[in-house]
């Protein structure tokens, strides 16, 4: 069923619609909401509440923009409203100070991504969204453009300096451990 | 070169979170139930509505026209109440079947 078929069944009242609308999008609202929040039991609340609020604004998307946008620029900002409550941070790129564990071994790839996975759970909630949706849900700058509200030039400026940042960590790393045999 | 890969594969790598198995039923509850609150809240002040009219009507006619009530013979209200529940009563019953049967096939298709 195509997206503009799906809203129009949900807008008639189709339980089974919005069943099958949450299927297809909690992919993308648990990226943005899982990104932004740590605990897992905020998470699924703030997930929840994404999806009461595209039901109860369902009405009013056009069709102007994809429907995958949409639900992420309302995820983003459910997310993002909530750890103001929160007060989580929002500090600059360099003003992190990463905790790197010393469990990860350079050999094993599935240890590197767990380890890089980390470093991104780390990095500022700005630099964490673009790069999800860039890389996870392949969005493209236009669309994250939309989605949170930064011109381009830093969107591209976010991904540019978080994979400078990331790449300097895991190399600084890597000399260690070399260093270490 | 190696380091780059590992970023690029690292940054499409599924989160490591999953919504509990039930989470469309509670989402879909949770709209009912918001959805059966803000009804419940039209229903109110619909009623909140008659009753202010009812009053309304009742202190123009004591201000303007206070013998009107004196006028009208017992026998005139005791047939007027009787109607006026049985309109109030139809009112409701249209509004419930208009909800039941037209709304909730909406539900259904």
């Amino acid at each position: 069923m195509k997206d503009q078929e799906l809203v129009s069944q949900v807008l008639k009242g189709s339980d089974t619609a919005f069943r099958l609308l949450i299927e297809r999008y909690q992919r993308l609202v648990v990226h943005m909401v899982a990104r932004i929040i740590d605990s897992a039991m905020d998470r699924e609340e703030i997930c929840q509440d994404v999806f009461i609020k595209i039901y109860d604004k369902l009405s009013t998307f056009k069709f102007d923009a994809k429907l995958s946008t949409w639900i992420a620029t309302i995820a983003y900002r459910t997310a993002v409203n909530f750890a103001k409550k929160k007060k989580i941070d929002q500090v600059d790129l360099e003003a992190v100070s990463f905790k790197i564990g010393a469990e990860v071994s350079m050999a094993e790839e599935k240890d590197m991504k767990q380890f890089i996975h980390r470093l991104v759970d780390q990095l500022p909630v700005n630099y964490k969204t673009v790069l999800t949706l860039f890389y996870l849900d392949g969005f493209s700058y236009p669309e994250i453009v939309e989605v949170t509200g930064m011109p381009e030039g830093t969107v591209k400026n976010y991904i540019h300096r978080a994979r400078i940042k990331l790449k300097s960590i895991v190399e600084q790393y890597a000399k260690q451990e070399v260093a270490l045999l | 070169m190696k380091i780059e890969n590992w970023i690029d594969e690292a940054l499409k790598t599924e989160i490591n979170f999953e919504l509990s198995k039930g989470f469309k039923n509670s989402v879909l509850t949770a709209i009912k139930k918001k959805e059966l609150r803000s009804e419940q809240k039209v229903y109110l002040l619909i009623v909140l509505g008659v009753i202010l009219m009812v009053l309304a009507g009742y202190v123009c006619i004591a201000l303007f026209f206070p013998d009107l009530i004196q006028k009208m013979s017992q026998e005139k209200v005791n047939k007027l109440i009787p109607t006026a529940v049985i309109a109030v009563v139809l009112i409701a019953l249209v509004q419930y079947l208009d909800k039941k049967l037209i709304k909730e096939r909406g539900m259904v298709n």
